[in-house]
């Protein structure tokens, strides 16, 4: 039984650094374009701040009473 | 100090790169949507590096190690849960979806929505007393990794430990979630390069033979197979799943993630890709807890060992690059906290109590007070409570205090018509009572986590059908 669970925790440690590896690779190469998305959207809105807050009083829906 | 010029200098570039990118990123926070939720705009592949890097901390890696150092491979079953967890909610958007669809800030709005704002200010107290207290060891746990590492004096752990403070606070209290998801970004690269690189070296250094021969002569089968294990068993498997599927959709650093996506069916493959991140979040840093135990030998204190190692393990250099991920570790995660509950705080606590609404400037000025309020809270928990058991334990149990509760009102209110405002109180008190037989009782973790998870549920339950939801207009229209 100790030895069925110890290749299955190695098979799993083999799939976790893997996984891990890649997708910080993936993150790494395409979060700098999202990244540079993100900072040109919020920085379009150029106007000054309470007029930014009044043009985004309609994102959210009202809250009951 | 054995920190070399090399090494020092890997850290500054680090600290000086997310620093500015910090402060720099507070002149794109207009409003509290902005500040809470970086006004919606994050991608897929962002939500993944914030999501990640917000639960990955310093803390994480220790409390991890100190499950492996006593237990052995066994534990890896909470890594294999909390892994498994995020798949499953990745594939169905289970929760999540139907919540980013109501453009939410907390996780305590929804219940206004859906029951009554008595329930939500209720939540919020239960979910900024929870949270709070579960950040609470973060600052000391985090202080004697660095010192250790480092080969800083014990004696100066103190001064670490503010060091950390307020390196964090001054960009989170400045730029709320648009700083918190740009650093984020650098320091999830930075964490998981360090995570990575720590692994190779425990595995080429130490070797996968001599860490399964001291597992075996340490603790026998148990210290493989969890279910004979006697901390772990069926028990506190379900307690676990059940934990991690509530902290995966109710926990408001988690769920502020998913409230920052762009669109709501991204939230499905952000959670699926970080199932396979928390898996190594879990499994690595056991990993190095049991490599600890093969070098340095059983009787070290289990909280340090694995710290202690570490220092022995790397050179030159490498020390450099594991303290810069270990800082990004610990300022992802204590910024995105420290954010999180006190946005708790202002959102659901002190806004509902006000006849008079606040303006979203006043909103935002409570917000940043309630950031260094709690940061002041933690710093003097963190020095001078001591848990009663393992700190994963510790934080598992704070967790569940408000998680039964707030998971159990938030599903029924999703998936169940007749879930009623009663019924919802009746939940947040019963799953607090339950956790609580760990805190004050000292009740076994697994059974008093259960415990919660099952009052919470009996108390939706009873109260639903004792007190049924009044029918809503639209129902009162058909």
């Amino acid at each position: 039984m100790t030895t069925i669970w110890i290749a299955f925790w190695a098979a799993c440690l083999i799939v976790a650094g893997a996984s891990f590896a890649l997708i910080t690779l993936a993150i790494a190469f395409h979060g700098i374009g999202e990244l540079k998305e993100l900072v040109r959207q919020l920085g379009q809105e150029t106007h000054p701040p309470d007029e930014r807050l009044a043009s985004r009083t309609d994102r959210r829906p009202p809250l009951p009473p | 100090m054995d920190f070399t010029l090399l090494d020092w200098l890997i850290v500054a570039v680090y600290l000086v790169t997310c620093f500015g990118a910090g402060v720099y990123c507070r002149k794109f926070v207009g409003g509290v949507e902005d500040y809470l939720v970086a006004g919606r705009a994050l991608g897929v592949y962002l939500g993944i590096a914030t999501l990640a890097a917000t639960e990955i901390g310093t803390v994480t890696f220790m409390y991890y190690a100190e499950l492996g150092y006593k237990a052995g491979f066994a534990p890896f079953i909470t890594a294999l849960i909390a892994g498994g967890v995020f798949l499953v909610i990745g594939r169905t958007g289970f929760i999540v979806e139907k919540l980013r669809e109501l453009k939410l800030l907390t996780v305590p709005e929804y219940c206004q929505h859906r029951y009554s704002r008595g329930v939500r200010i209720l939540m919020g107290l239960f979910v900024a007393t929870g949270g709070i207290l579960n950040m609470g060891l973060f600052l000391r746990v985090e202080g004697q990794f660095l010192t250790i590492l480092t080969g800083i004096p014990g004696e100066y752990l103190v001064a670490v430990m503010v060091g950390i403070l307020l390196l964090e606070m001054a960009y989170t209290v400045l730029g709320g979630m648009v700083s918190i998801a740009v650093t984020d970004f650098i320091q999830y690269v930075v964490l998981s390069t360090a995570t990575l690189l720590i692994s190779l070296t425990v595995i080429g250094k130490v070797g996968w033979g001599n860490l399964v021969s001291t597992v075996s002569s340490q603790f026998g089968p148990a210290g493989f197979d969890p279910i004979a294990h006697p901390e772990f068993g069926w028990t506190f498997i379900i307690w676990q799943v059940l934990t991690w599927t509530a902290g995966n959709t109710c926990w408001q650093t988690t769920a502020m993630r998913v409230f920052a996506l762009r669109q709501p069916e991204l939230s499905r493959r952000v959670y699926t890709w970080t199932g396979f991140i928390f898996l190594g979040r879990g499994m690595f840093p056991i990993l190095w807890g049991i490599a600890a135990l093969a070098v340095l030998g059983p009787g070290h204190d289990p909280v340090t060992a694995m710290p202690e190692f570490l220092h022995q393990l790397l050179g030159p250099g490498a020390r450099g690059i594991v303290l810069a991920g270990m800082l990004a570790a610990t300022m992802s995660v204590n910024s995105a906290y420290l954010l999180g509950w006190s946005s708790i705080i202002s959102q659901d606590i002190i806004v509902p109590l006000r006849r008079k609404p606040l303006s979203e400037k006043a909103q935002m000025r409570v917000n940043r007070l309630a950031n260094v309020l709690v940061s002041l809270f933690i710093m003097f928990w963190g020095l001078f409570y001591q848990p009663p058991g393992a700190v994963y334990l510790y934080l598992q149990i704070t967790g569940t205090m408000f998680l039964a509760g707030t998971f159990i009102s938030v599903v029924a209110g999703l998936y169940w018509r007749r879930a009623s405002t009663l019924g919802a109180y009746a939940a947040l008190v019963g799953g607090a009572l339950g956790a609580l037989g760990y805190l004050l009782l000292n009740l076994p973790a697994n059974y008093s986590g259960f415990a919660a998870f099952g009052m919470a549920a009996l108390g939706m339950l009873a109260g639903s059908l004792v007190l049924p939801s009044e029918p809503g207009p639209e129902e009162v229209a058909k």
